[in-house]
């Protein structure tokens, strides 16, 4: 079993995909201790990329395969995971959108890779998503946090508009709502009312951990 | 001779090509735009409307090619400003669209307004080596649904050079046309003298968003010519080759043009080049050296097309060599920040390199004006050429000795070159912007594109 645990760090951390599904599917098949397999394998992988990263050892793209892998293998997994008897608990559900009118979808792509890269779970809607299709995967999802992405002048007001559509609908309070994107600053984030900025991937996992009050998370 | 270069050889040329013709028939190009995927339909394209998968067969590109024209001019409010193309001198672009400005009085970074594009238009007409102004920064004291629209009006109104503008959506292309006919008086001015052109993104890799599309395609029953200007991010949005993303760039700014050229035949085209690289650390887009040499290569296949091309870059010593490729536009003067902010003195500054480095490329000219071997011939062994009548007409020619306009020699060179320059660029922003407003509008126009502005406010604007 160790060295099978080992295996599955090693294919998370050097981001080969195809050795996480096929372990992955050996786990189920083998119906080993799913708890295990994340906290003891998978997981290990993907937290030990985060490190190398945040170290400067690991480059984007080394960053991105291993989170690939991390959620192929998940997929996989998941329905299994989510039985409560899995004893399995993700680290928080995250939806992360470029908002409508706007296509730049590489700083959230980074980001989203970043949060996968620490443990949490994340749901990508796209680029230039309707603000209605954001609100309804919200009501769908019910995440921990909504991160919402804008490149363009024109469109940092949609942040400021969703974050309006959600206190008309008094789901407001029920989800952190989290802003970025180049022209994104500070302040805007304090006009709309957003609960968090962050200008780089990395202050983006503080951030969210800082939200969900989880000790003992490094990037 | 002149300085030339070469970055890929025929053979490479041809390479390049077909790897486009597998991409654009096999592979396919997603075209989001309704009103495009309908024409391209109906000429014979291969069209799947549920995917927007549009595949472009050799045929359809060549028919395309051939209504391109291949020569045109973009026009300028001022017609001494006319821009013809292909071009007998490369000419800059200003670079646009920032979301701050460098704030001549203080030195610090704010968010830019509607009257900072016009200040920088002011500026940019007072630079010999801009041709075309993109609008520079952005008008944020504007609503957002129509600040793209207010950039135009607020350029148009600062520089009386070739205008280079966007649109965000459809709505935008009445207003945009309205403005124009204030400025020209007429449709057929409108028409016929093509001062704005626009500029058009694709969506690396191998996508056509719909909104900007469907609002230049508007404009494009006006003539106004589209630079269709890929930029992809090397091992980001194409792969981490130059060579394929070479192949990526000509695939997409092919594709527009069978679209715009499609839906109107003859409109004018520019083929754009705009890669960056990746940073390998945080994924944002560097204009490096690689995309010096990718846009090089564009330029090589832009002439394989004859097309008139438009290349980003500029302003520093990396542009020698794309000088030496002899593009008509080169985009990239007047901001910093990867073109996050719009910084005067930096223009200016540029400005000043762009020229020097023109000089390089321009090369040794040997012909009857610089044969002075008579003038050896009459000093001899000991003499001088202070006095000669050959070194006062020199002097005053640029192609031959460089005499910058605003920076004397004595900034060359020292400790502090650059810190010393930027003062001294400091004051020339000062000194542009304190003088007369040049070609200015006369008022009743200026009262007019107001107006538009308003009533563009009024419709597509949000009601407070
Ligand atoms: C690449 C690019 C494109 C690509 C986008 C490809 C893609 N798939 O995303 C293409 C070519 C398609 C494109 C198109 C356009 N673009 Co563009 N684009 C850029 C460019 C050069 C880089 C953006 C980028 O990817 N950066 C790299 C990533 C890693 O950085 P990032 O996005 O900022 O993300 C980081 C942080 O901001 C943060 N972050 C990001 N999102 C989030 C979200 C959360 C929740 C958090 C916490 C943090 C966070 O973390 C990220 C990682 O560090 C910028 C200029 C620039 N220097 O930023 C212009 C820029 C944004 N584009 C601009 C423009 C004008 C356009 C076009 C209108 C151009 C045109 N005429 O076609 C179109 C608009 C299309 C549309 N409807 O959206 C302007 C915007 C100006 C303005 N006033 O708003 C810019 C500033 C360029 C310029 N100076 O003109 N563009």
């Amino acid at each position: 079993m160790k060295e099978l645990l080992n295996k599955m760090r090693v294919s998370v951390l050097e981001g080969e995909e195809e050795d996480a599904v096929a372990l992955a599917k050996q786990a189920l098949a083998e119906k080993l201790d799913l708890k295990t397999v994340m906290d003891e394998g998978f997981v290990l992988g993907i937290r030990e990329a985060g490190q190398l990263y945040a170290e400067g050892e690991y480059y984007l793209p080394d960053l991105v395969c291993s989170a690939d892998a991390m959620k192929s293998a998940l997929a996989i997994l998941d329905e299994a995971l989510k039985k409560p008897a899995s004893g399995f608990t993700s680290k928080g559900k995250i939806v992360m959108t470029t908002v409508q009118g706007d296509v730049h979808d590489i700083g959230k792509i980074i980001v989203g890779a970043m949060l996968t890269a620490v443990g949490y779970e994340i749901y990508d809607l796209g680029s230039d998503v309707p603000n209605v299709v954001v609100l309804e995967a919200i009501y769908k999802i019910k995440p921990d946090v909504v991160g919402l992405s804008a490149l363009l002048t024109t469109t940092m007001v949609e942040q400021k508009n969703i974050i309006e559509d959600l206190k008309v609908a008094g789901t407001r309070n029920g989800v952190k709502v989290i802003v970025g994107g180049a022209p994104v600053t500070h302040e805007w984030a304090n006009k709309i009312g957003a609960d968090g900025y962050s200008d780089d991937a990395i202050s983006a996992v503080e951030l969210v951990n800082r939200l969900l009050l989880r000790e003992g998370m490094k990037a | 001779m002149k300085l030339r270069t070469q970055v890929l050889s025929q053979e490479e040329v041809e390479l390049v090509h077909k790897r486009t013709l597998e991409l654009l028939e096999h592979v396919g190009v997603c075209i989001k735009s309704e009103r495009a995927l309908k024409v391209l339909a109906e000429s014979g394209a291969e069209v799947d409307f549920n995917t927007q998968i549009v595949k472009i067969s050799e045929t359809l590109l060549w028919k395309c090619l051939n209504t391109a024209p291949k020569s045109y001019v973009l026009g300028a409010r001022n017609p001494k400003f006319d821009f013809p193309m292909p071009a007998t001198k490369v000419g800059h672009i200003l670079d646009g669209i920032t979301t701050g400005i460098i704030d001549i009085e203080t030195g610090e970074r704010r968010p830019s307004t509607k009257e900072d594009v016009f200040q920088t238009g002011r500026v940019f007409q007072q630079m010999d080596m801009g041709a075309v102004a993109w609008s520079g920064c952005s008008a944020l004291d504007m609503p957002p649904e129509t600040h793209s629209l207010h950039e135009f009006a607020a350029i148009l109104q600062g520089t009386s050079k070739h205008i280079q503008f966007e649109l965000r959506h459809g709505g935008e292309s009445k207003y945009a046309i309205e403005i124009l006919k204030a400025v020209l008086g007429s449709e057929e001015e409108v028409i016929n003298r093509k001062i704005a052109s626009v500029l058009y993104c694709p969506i690396s890799p191998l996508t056509h968003d719909d909104s900007m599309l469907d609002a230049y395609l508007e404009l494009a029953e006006y003539d106004v010519p589209v630079n269709i200007y890929p930029c992809p991010i090397v091992g980001l949005t194409s792969p981490a080759s130059l060579f394929s993303t070479v192949c990526l760039i000509n695939a997409e700014v092919l594709s527009g043009l069978v679209i715009y050229q499609l839906v109107k035949p003859g409109l004018p085209l520019m083929y754009g080049s705009c890669s960056g690289t990746a940073d390998p650390r945080t994924g944002d887009y560097v204009d490096k050296e690689e995309s010096v040499l990718i846009s090089m290569a564009s330029r090589e296949m832009a002439k394989f097309y004859h097309l008139p091309s438009v290349l980003s870059g500029g302003g520093s010593s990396e542009t020698v060599p794309q000088y030496m490729i002899e593009p008509e536009l080169i985009d990239g003067i007047g901001t910093m920040d990867d073109g996050m902010t719009t910084d005067l003195a930096g223009l200016v500054m540029q400005n000043e390199f762009c020229n020097r480095n023109i000089r390089i490329a321009q090369g040794i000219r040997v012909d009857e004006e610089t044969d002075l071997i008579a003038d050896i011939i009459k000093q001899g062994p000991g003499g001088g050429f202070l006095g000669s009548k050959s070194t006062r007409k020199m002097f005053r020619d640029n192609s031959e000795i460089y005499i910058s306009k605003h920076f004397p020699d004595c900034f060359r060179h020292t400790a502090n070159e650059h810190a010393d320059m930027r003062l001294h660029a400091i004051e020339i922003v000062k000194s542009i912007l304190d003088g007369p407003v040049e070609d200015e509008l006369p008022q009743s126009v200026q009262l007019r594109i107001d107006e538009i502005c308003k009533n563009a406010d009024r419709a597509l604007g949000k009601k407070a």
